[in-house]
């Protein structure tokens, strides 16, 4: 898996949360979540793992965030009014 | 304060667990997803979310497992957060630090150990992301760089709650946030036979400054306000914008003589600084409402209703002044 790819991968774990409307207060912490499932998916190909699961970890590792965020969105839309 | 003593700092870390408000809370999706990940990735039967409390080792999530705390010196965890490197344990038989740990010599006969310390971007680790192998094992670099990857993600999740609890304009807390963390603590206090208490203070007359200055004044005395009283507590209270101009204040191991004297500090430092509105310089005032929180009340929305009826009376009679239950 190239480097590209790994990038794709986390690209298309990322889509749903690409298309919200993010709050600026939020988006520090989407950039973060996206570099941090990069760095994930580059030491799963370093541990040998194959690409398909690699695949399949990071689309469960974002699963749980994009919930969150899509939780937390209308909470911080309430207080900046 | 620099990395070292901040690793040093006890307070400040078990302070900034408690801000987290994640301690005792019911299992949850996003951790147990994490935990999930851990087990199958490393191949290990059992995985953890530990958090270290002041004397106990609390999991907000576990495979493997069936307790859900263990006293803090039984854990390795305690060890883990010492630094911000992975903790390796390859046999935990071999090890004087976990050898007579009654969970190493009997069930489940834990024997190798890789934990990752859950640092907040302050620099406290809470705890620690466990994968934990009942064989001896040597856990290899590339594994412990995944770790540190998973590690991150727990971490971002809290750190995207504490936004979505945390108040814009003034820093504190917000009001969802504070009363889920407060219900927690009381309970703790409780639990540890000490008092609590709870303060709350609302800014005087101040309709008449939004209505005479305008709302980007009223913003700046409500920061003003917030300041002050960030200020004057301590890292372990827990401090909240519940209202409009209405702030609460949770006060662990506080008697109501004690909140009651630093609620006329507060009383009197914010009636004691000048703001510069359109060029005249403006002093407002906050009255205050305390109570301790008894034994014989439920939970934090008792507490905050005996405080209310207490900000109420301190109103009735002329504002800026502290009115004790």
């Amino acid at each position: 898996m190239s480097h590209l790819d790994q990038g794709k991968t986390v690209e298309r774990a990322m889509q749903p949360i690409a298309d919200l409307d993010v709050p600026k207060r939020l988006r520090a912490s989407v950039d973060k979540q996206n570099q941090i499932l990069l760095d994930l998916a580059i030491s799963l190909v370093q541990a040998g793992l194959p690409e398909d699961q690699v695949r399949s970890i990071i689309d469960a590792a974002c699963a749980s965030y994009r919930d969150e965020l899509v939780s937390t969105i209308p909470a911080i839309r309430a207080q900046d009014g | 304060m620099d990395e070292r003593r901040r690793l040093n700092d006890e307070p400040g870390r078990l302070a900034a667990l408690r801000r987290a408000g994640i301690l005792d809370t019911p299992p949850e999706e996003p951790f147990e997803r994490i935990t999930e990940l851990v087990r199958s990735v490393l191949g290990v039967p059992i995985a953890t979310v530990s958090l270290v409390d002041e004397e106990r080792q609390w999991l907000k999530s576990s495979v493997g497992l069936t307790i859900t705390e263990t006293p803090r010196d039984l854990s390795f965890c305690t060890h883990t957060i010492k630094t911000r490197e992975p903790l390796i344990v390859p046999d935990a038989r071999l090890d004087t630090r976990f050898r007579d740990f009654p969970y190493v010599i009997g069930e489940p006969g834990v024997r190798s150990y890789l934990g990752l310390p859950l640092e907040t971007p302050d620099g406290y680790n809470l705890g620690a992301l466990c994968a934990i192998d009942t064989v001896p094992r040597d856990f290899t670099t590339t594994e412990a760089a995944i770790m540190k990857n998973f590690s991150r993600l727990v971490m971002n999740e809290l750190e995207l709650r504490q936004i979505a609890m945390s108040d814009s304009l003034t820093g504190a807390m917000t009001r969802r946030g504070w009363m889920e963390a407060v219900e927690t603590q009381i309970a703790r206090c409780r639990r540890n036979g000490q008092a609590s208490s709870i303060v709350l203070l609302d800014v005087d007359h101040f309709k008449r400054i939004n209505d005479g200055h305008g709302h980007a004044a009223g913003d700046r005395i409500l920061r003003g306000v917030a300041q002050a009283c960030f200020a004057n507590l301590r890292d372990a209270d827990l401090f909240a914008r519940i209202g409009g101009e209405e702030f609460a204040i949770f006060l662990p191991m506080t008697d109501a003589a004690h909140a009651a004297a630093l609620a006329e500090r507060l009383r009197e430092q914010i009636s004691l600084t000048p703001y510069d509105l359109d060029g005249a310089a403006v002093r407002i005032t906050a009255s205050f409402g305390i109570t301790q929180v008894r034994a014989d009340v439920e939970g934090v929305e008792a507490g905050l209703k005996i405080a209310d009826a207490m900000l109420y009376r301190a109103k009735l009679d002329g504002r800026n002044v502290c009115r004790v239950a």
